[in-house]
């Protein structure tokens, strides 16, 4: 046994220390644990909300109230919504600069190289910070034509009459329970409008930090690309390990008007005792194309499958993605594509790697609509075990409904090769070495989709991931 | 001499994509064209809208077979009709024998019953011919086949199906040297005044053997040159750099 | 009639597109057809189930149990041939049974499934089970035609020891509604389970496909291929898994579920499932649906192949793996069942 053991892989899991740092923050204002309608009320009066919006959390709290718990999903037993604060509000107002924050608050987004980051390669960044955003900002060139990119109170509150429409429309609360408890709850987030015909070249970018012990962030993000419009969003979480259960219920709606183009990377490196249960769906105009690099790395438990709807014909989308599940993590990961409309394409690529007990499990859709003909779709799913104390599962589930269409899947479940790390220990690796090297070369495409060279943080955590090993 | 086939000005395209510019040719019974041209030329290109492959479209021209517009019919028609293409990558079809499939082809294109014992025979001549081994009969159709096989197996069924028009897409590359020669042997055996060859190639090497009446430069999806067989020469010592030239490329 | 669930997923997934189990009607049986032995030396009324065995659901287990049941047990080292034969009669449409086989250490059976029938509506559920002692081989060939308003349940659940094999080759071409379910556990070492499955739906033809084979076993090996057309308004639903267990190392699995649809209407779910705890295995699954392939089309039409004869040459490429795994005996009739079938096809 033990030398079974000494023959498995050392790659590390990832180097957290730079996200574990907590701050002592002093909150102005934090809601009871747990959730009833006095909290809600609570909420909205604190934001000084419309009535409309008001109503909508009510409706969403009787929601959450009817629906079960789906019955596929990992195990959450352990998350008990009566323990978790809902509302925390760190003791300071929005900030234009990083400068006016109070240092604590400051000090952690530098340890994530943010405004860093935005100096160099970004063309707007929001900061939140547990439930509200505290720094906003994005570049005047793009607000002279018409960008606008704000936290999601603000929107409510300057661009009701444009948010109105799409909020709630693409995620319902009766999506699922999760999704009625983010409507009945939500805070902060961001609100991205790019007006017609207009590129915004650099990326922008949102960065979730949640730092109370045993809260829950529930951020609504809503993007709206319209007709021949470009845009690059990145969404980046972390938060530092706590003994207690953090809950993070988001919602992301996109919409992707004709002809427009709307890339959208995630990389989640929530701490351990996170339960990660957010929902994102994109609706994609004739001749539009969504695009979606997402890693997952942290938290305790993850739910994520983007989900896009390919309404308009020709449209398309891409998703590349990539789950690490380590020690104690359970990450079920995977993305939704219906598509509805004629000559749609979709492109699916997948890869997970389970390590130390950990367990990935990949579940998707393709759900080809009987008014798509002429659709294509092609699905790898490529699964790494690292051991055999983890689990690795794949459930793809595949709906036809018309003839004219071309679809491929493909699924593979197993270990790094010994021929291969054979091959390498030919050059002169040792064996922990060619292992590492292979993780990483199985990594490879979908890192190189990831946005890189525009967040620190992101280089780092892949690089400490599996360059941690080679000395 | 009588006219097979007549292209007048076609254009080709796939996709939103041009690729042939208005060819003219005329083929008449008897004869062997050749065309060359370099990679990318639309040499296959004009091969596959002869044939009538449903993935180019013809935007404009005409395709006149034995004085009939056929630029509007469907493959099998066109098959029928006595045109044959050998595919430069013939497709591979698991679970049907070689004789089955070619049994079936011959039936509709002759218009004929094949009766099962004088077929068998007819097959077991033509392999021998291509010094292929009788077993063939009982392969399935190209499944598992060499680059090699797959060439002698498209010569085995121009043979057999014996068309008018026969298009041999660089049937000559991939072979050695032994079998471009009796693949040569046999395209001569199978031509005569009745009929009519359309031949590219690459490699020239087919034309050892092979003596084309014309031959074709094809530049830019456009014919830029059309001489006889000393063309096949100056084209071996002097490449296609001079038409690039005159192309203005 | 009453509405039963069946085929539930091992391992649930989205509840909205309605896939994790098959919610079907199931018809009242009257009057039984016999099962015909072609030689009753081996085989011995009586016996039930293991306690173990699921079956499709629990109503279509019962009714199979409710039916007669027989044991076939295979001597150690010995070889044996067996047919059964059932035939659905215009009096006698439904079929209820039982099967109990047991083969010994080494010993070797060919076992040949004919199902028969007329157009009239009928029920036939069966439960099989087969227990596959070490290095031995069980080869079961299984074709059924006609009996185009049938429902029918064909549950079977295979348990495979230390070297031993077992190679199911169906080809599923008649019934309304057919449903498969078929679970194999590889325990020993060495152990082999193969299911190979043709189909041609057509008309309203129903095919509901269910496979789950676990991997215990070193070095198990399993493969599930499935491949068909759908024409006319059929619809064809694959639930696949491939289950490797901690300790079954140096297992293999591979599943494939190809399906042509010949017409707008017909209707295509494949849920191809790989589960695993064990990283020293080799699992891989491929799914391809769509219209025949159009290169292929083109080339057999430039032969002067028509359409409709490109199309059944086609299928037929695409079925004849399976059909070449059939007793050599049913080979023909198979494929001239498809091509009846294509010829007449969405009818």
């Amino acid at each position: 046994m033990a030398e079974e053991e000494k023959k498995k892989s050392h790659i590390e899991d990832i180097n957290r220390s730079i996200y574990d740092v907590k701050d002592e923050v002093e909150y102005s204002f934090k809601t009871e644990s747990g959730l009833t309608e006095k909290i809600i009320r609570e909420i909205s009066e604190e934001k000084q909300e419309p009535q409309w919006m008001l109503e909508k959390r009510l409706q969403a709290l009787e929601t959450y109230r009817k629906l079960d718990i789906p019955p596929w999903m990992p195990d959450i037993s352990e998350l008990d919504m009566n323990h978790i604060d809902t509302y925390i509000k760190p003791r300071t107002d929005m900030k234009a600069r990083w400068e006016d924050l109070p240092q604590n608050i400051r000090d952690t987004f530098d340890r994530l190289g943010i405004p860093e980051a935005e100096k160099k390669s970004l063309a707007g960044v929001g900061a939140q910070y547990d439930s509200e955003v505290v720094y906003h900002n994005v570049q005047e060139e793009l607000a002279r034509q018409g960008v606008i990119y704000v936290d999601f109170e603000t929107a409510v509150r300057q661009y009701g009459d444009l948010i109105r429409p799409y909020f709630g429309r693409l995620i319902p609360p009766s999506y699922h329970k999760f999704a009625a408890l983010h409507y009945a709850v939500w805070s902060g987030g961001s609100f991205v409008y790019v007006p017609k015909g207009v590129h915004v070249d650099m990326p922008l970018q949102s960065y979730f930090r949640l730092n109370a012990p045993g809260a829950g962030q529930f951020e609504h993000t809503l993007i709206i690309v319209e007709e021949g419009a470009t845009c690059h969003f990145i969404e980046g979480c972390s938060a530092p390990r706590y003994n207690v259960a953090n809950l993070h219920a988001g919602a992301v709606e996109l919409f992707v008007k004709k002809g427009a183009v709307l890339r959208y990377s995630t990389i989640e490196n929530w701490s351990k005792n996170m339960y990660n249960l957010n929902t994102k769906k994109s609706l994609v105009e004739e001749g539009g194309s969504m695009i979606w690099v997402s890693g997952s790395f942290g938290s305790h438990t993850s739910c994520l499958y983007p989900d896009t709807v390919l309404k308009g014909d020709r449209s398309s989308c891409e998703f590349t993605g990539i789950t690490f599940a380590g020690k104690g993590q359970f990450l079920d990961t995977g993305s939704k594509v219906e598509m509805l409309g004629k000559k749609t394409t979709a492109s699916i690529h997948s890869k997970s790697i389970s390590k130390g007990g950990g367990t990935a499990v990949y579940r998707g859709v393709v759900h080809i609509g009987p008014q798509a003909q002429g659709a294509k779709a092609a699905v790898s799913c490529e699964s790494l075990m690292l051991d055999n104390q983890s689990r690795s599962d794949t459930i793809p589930d595949i709906k036809i409904e018309n003839d004219d269409i071309d679809l491929g899947h493909e699924a593979k479940i197993g270990r790094i090769p010994d021929e291969d790390i054979y091959y390498l220990m030919t050059r002169g690796l040792s064996e922990e070495d060619a292992k590492a090297m292979l993780v990483r070369g199985f990594a490879e495409p979908i890192s190189k989709a990831l946005p890189l060279e525009y967040a620190v943080e992101m280089n780092r955590l892949i690089d400490l991931e599996f360059e941690g090993s080679i000395g | 001499m009588s006219e097979l086939i007549r292209i007048e000005n076609l254009h080709v395209a796939v996709g939103d994509k041009e690729l042939l510019h208005g060819i003219s040719l005329t083929v008449n019974k008897g004869e062997t064209h050749v065309i060359m041209g370099v990679n990318g030329a639309g040499k296959s290109t004009l091969l596959h809208a002869i044939m009538g492959n449903p993935a180019y479209t013809v935007t404009s021209g005409k395709i006149y077979f034995e004085g009939q517009d056929i630029t509007e019919l469907s493959v099998d028609k066109r098959a029928r009709l006595g045109i044959f293409l050998s595919f430069q990558s013939p497709v591979s079809v698991a679970g049907i024998t070689m004789e089955n499939f070619i049994r079936t082809a011959k039936t509709t294109v002759s218009g004929r019953q094949q009766r099962l014992f004088p077929f068998k025979r007819l097959m077991k001549q033509r392999l021998s011919d291509l010094s292929m081994d009788p077993s063939y009969a009982e392969r399935y159709l190209n499944d598992g086949f060499s680059g090699g096989e797959r060439k002698k197996s498209e010569i085995l069924q121009m043979r057999i199906l014996d068309p008018v028009l026969a298009m041999l897409d660089e049937t000559d590359s991939g072979l050695d040297v032994d079998a471009v020669r009796i693949v040569s042997k046999n395209i001569s055996e199978f031509h005569n005044e009745n009929n009519a060859l359309l031949l590219i190639t690459h490699l020239n090497q087919i034309l050892r053997f092979i003596q084309p009446d014309k031959v074709h430069i094809l530049m830019n999806g456009q014919i830029v040159q059309t001489g006889g067989p000393e063309l096949v020469e100056e084209i071996e010592t002097h490449g296609f750099d001079s038409y690039r030239t005159a192309e203005g490329m | 009639m009453e509405k039963i669930l069946i085929n539930r997923l091992p391992m649930l997934t989205y509840r909205h597109l309605h896939t994790n189990e098959t919610e079907i009607a199931f018809p009242q049986q009257a009057k039984t057809a016999d099962a015909v032995f072609s030689s009753l030396a081996l085989v011995r009324p009586g016996g039930s189930l293991p306690d173990t065995f699921q079956g499709a659901s629990r109503e279509t287990r019962e009714a199979a149990a409710a039916g007669p049941a027989c044991r076939i047990d295979i001597p150690d080292g010995t070889e044996q041939e067996l047919t059964i034969t059932v035939a659905l009669k215009e009096d006698r449409p439904d079929y209820a049974g039982v099967f109990l086989f047991r083969l010994g250490k080494k010993a070797r059976l060919n076992l040949t499934w004919k199902w028969t029938g007329t157009g009239k509506p009928g029920r036939c559920c069966t439960a099989s089970s087969y227990e596959v002692g070490e290095e031995a081989v069980l080869r079961v060939s299984k074709i059924q035609t006609g009996m185009e308003n049938t429902f029918l349940c064909d549950q079977r659940e295979c348990r495979i020891a230390g070297g031993g094999q077992a190679d199911f080759v169906s080809a599923e071409l008649g019934g309304g509604d057919t449903i498969v379910h078929s679970r194999g556990e590889l325990d020993g070492d060495h152990s082999v389970m193969k299911e190979s499955l043709c189909y041609a739906g057509t008309g309203r033809q129903r095919l509901d496909l269910f496979y789950h084979i676990t991997h215990h076993g070193k070095e198990s090996e399993s493969l599930i291929d499935v491949r068909g057309s759908l024409a006319g308004q059929s619809r064809k639903i694959f639930r696949g898994t491939i289950d490797f267990k901690r300790g079954c190392s140096g297992a293999e699995g591979t599943e494939g579920d190809y399906a042509v649809q010949l017409d707008p209407g017909a209707k295509n779910i494949s849920l191809p499932l790989l589960l695993c705890t064990e990283d020293n295995v080799v699992g891989n699954h491929a799914s391809s649906a769509g219209q025949l392939d159009r290169e292929k089309m083109y080339y057999l039409m430039s032969r002067g192949l028509s359409p409709e004869e490109a199309r059944r040459i086609a299928v037929e490429s695409l079925v004849r793996p399976v059909i070449d795994r059939l007793e050599p005996s049913l080979q023909e009739e198979a494929l001239q069942d498809i091509r009846t079938k294509l010829n007449h096809k969405g009818e």
